[in-house]
């Protein structure tokens, strides 16, 4: 008898609990929504700075890379006015890193220049490998076309200290070029 | 009032959960790479910590004894939650930095030997006060040991740079192994300036 | 990835107590002696792997479906209490023998941060079965080597002349760090 009223007790405590939570987690959901998606549109801006808006593509449509080691997640497609195209946003992730994934995000314009990127993720080591995302290791890439060579000690440098995180980060833009320029007819 | 003090203070100087009691170290170590993250990781401990004494203490007559540590997890947990959402919504970046350490404030010891020794034997408002002083007592120790760490292992406080030139950072201090040679040097300090031997039982430095 | 990586990754890259800062508790408060650090270090994976297989099955097939992620703290921590508790049932009445090793230690592994964070590893990553498996004796033994390392230290750090400012756990903590700095190395070896 005791068990039973226990017991009792116990789950009323939790059902209470639950729906507390029910209420609270309802409550955030549509913040927590909104917030994702505006974080994904700053950054889209961010790396295609002329995008208005833009367009994702379908999973099915995704094809995979030529390397196990690397994936590609989303491919955006950014419009400008009038609709017009003016270049794709693609987030791609490699395992290579030293410390762990990379996830990256690359906007490449219409015109084969590669206009902006983004680490969105990293797990390198802090003040060595870390410094794949900051503006003199990300600011070599910019304005280069994707049919340049994109590869460390050629027209890139590896950060002193952090070459595996530096050649993880070149890699992957470089095999998102190669994807982007076998496939950029399908996107026009 | 005077008692309400004693049980604010306790927390902050005499019976400080980390530097004294060597609870709640995890988060303290791994959260203390930046000052922000430690000040979030505080307020967050301290939000469970206030919430959970107060409600352990509003109940604390009508559950079973039999029943009361379940019970005790149940309402951290759910605090814990509330928080983590809480959180992702409104501090997006800080609930990305602290990541996993959110809801492992269920497992701080601290909050727990709260509920258990003071919330559950306590009046609503010494419970409140002694929440309030932990919870204090542990953002200050975040708060030193993360500036400690920010300072030395990236030369900014609070992300902004040093004024003058010419210092250079030790990384190490923000790598792990950092982490832990900070927290030893910082036991060490308090352990002489106040004489707290680490399993003693006197009472200092009330003031 | 495959499982070896997994392993030694959890084993050694991430060791759960030098490098991710878990369980540092029972990993200051119970390394007086090797003897009580490796009984902790059984129970502890002997709790995790058993933890690891419940919340897997719980959380793929009833919180993913039914959208209740959101209750995964509250629903991992009522979990491992009450499988810590069913353990020490089962491990008095059935095999006294190891109750007699591990069992004093079990009422003190509800609180260790080290399980329940490795039950949220296990669903942020999105392991699979076989996969949290591995990772939860990886983690576990990780945790176990951190404590038989600390644990032998101790001894000698015992019968050595330590600097009176340092005594107590700060020297625990110093050694820990230097430690620390040993498993720095093992990053960037799992790949």
């Amino acid at each position: 008898m005791n068990v039973l009223r226990l017991g009792f007790i116990l789950m009323l405590v939790g059902a209470i609990s639950a729906g507390g939570l029910a209420f609270v987690y309802f409550q955030t959901k549509p913040i927590i929504e909104q917030r994702r998606v505006a974080e994904l549109k700053l950054a889209i801006l961010e790396v295609l700075p002329s995008t208005i808006s833009f367009q994702e593509l379908n999973n099915s449509e995704l094809k995979p890379l030529d390397d196990s080691a690397m994936t590609i997640t989303n491919i955006y497609l950014g419009f400008g006015s009038e609709e017009n195209p003016v270049g794709v946003a693609i987030k791609g992730v490699t395992e290579e890193g030293y410390g762990g994934p990379i996830v990256i995000l690359i906007g490449i314009s219409i015109d084969n220049k590669i206009t902006g990127i983004e680490i969105i993720e990293h797990r390198e080591t802090p003040g060595l490998g870390s410094k794949i995302a900051e503006a003199p290791f990300i600011g070599m890439f910019l304005s280069k076309n994707i049919n340049d060579p994109l590869t460390i000690n050629e027209d890139l440098t590896a950060i002193t200290g952090a070459t595996q995180s530096s050649e993880a980060v070149a890699k992957l833009v470089r095999k998102v070029a190669d994807y982007v320029l076998r496939n950029r007819e399908a996107w026009r | 009032m005077k008692q309400l003090w004693k049980d604010f203070m306790n927390g902050i100087i005499t019976e400080n959960a980390v530097l004294k009691l060597m609870i709640g170290l995890c988060p303290v170590l791994a959260v203390s790479t930046t000052v922000m993250n430690g000040i979030g990781m505080g307020f967050a401990t301290t939000f469970v910590l206030l919430g959970s004494n107060l409600t352990i203490a509003l109940i604390r007559n009508i559950v079973p004894k039999e029943i009361r540590i379940p019970i005790f997890i149940i309402v951290i947990a759910t605090f814990v939650i509330i928080t983590d959402l809480s959180m992702a919504a409104y501090f997006p970046g800080l609930h990305k930095a602290l990541g996993i350490f959110i809801p492992l404030i269920v497992v701080n010891c601290i909050i727990m030997g709260r509920a258990e020794a003071f919330a559950s034997r306590n009046t609503l408002i010494r419970s409140i006060a002694d929440g309030l002083g932990m919870g204090i007592g542990f953002i200050l120790i975040l708060i030193l040991l993360s500036g400690a760490r920010e300072l030395l292992g990236k030369g900014t406080i609070l992300g902004v740079s040093l004024p003058f030139d010419g210092f250079e950072p030790a990384l190490i201090m923000i790598l792990p192994p950092g982490a832990f040679f900070a927290i030893g040097i910082m036991i060490a300090i308090f352990n002489n300036l106040f004489k707290l031997k680490s399993n003693g039982g006197h009472k200092h430095g009330s003031s | 990835m495959d499982l070896l990586n997994l392993f030694i990754a959890a084993l050694l890259v991430n060791n759960i107590v030098l490098m991710r800062f878990l369980a540092l508790c029972s990993y200051v408060g119970m390394t007086t002696e090797p003897g009580p650090a490796l009984g902790m270090g059984w129970a502890v994976t002997f709790v995790m792997v058993l933890a690891g297989v419940v919340t897997w099955f719980l959380n793929v097939f009833i919180l993913q479906p039914l959208e209740l992620t959101f209750l995964s703290t509250l629903i991992f921590i009522l979990v491992i209490a009450s499988l810590v508790q069913l353990v020490e049932i089962y491990l008095r009445k059935s095999i006294p023998s190891l109750y007699h090793v591990m069992g004093i230690y079990l009422p003190l592994i509800t609180t260790n941060c080290a399980i329940l964070a490795l039950t949220f590893i296990n669903q942020r990553e999105g392991y699979t079965l076989i996969e949290s498996i591995v990772n939860s004796v990886g983690v576990a033994w990780g945790y176990t080597l951190a404590m038989l390392l600390l644990a032998n230290l101790r001894l000698r750090i015992k019968h050595s002349n330590v600097p009176k400012f340092l005594e107590g756990y700060p020297i625990v903590f110093i050694v820990t760090a230097i430690l620390s700095v040993a498993f720095m190395g093992f990053v960037g070896m799992a790949k």
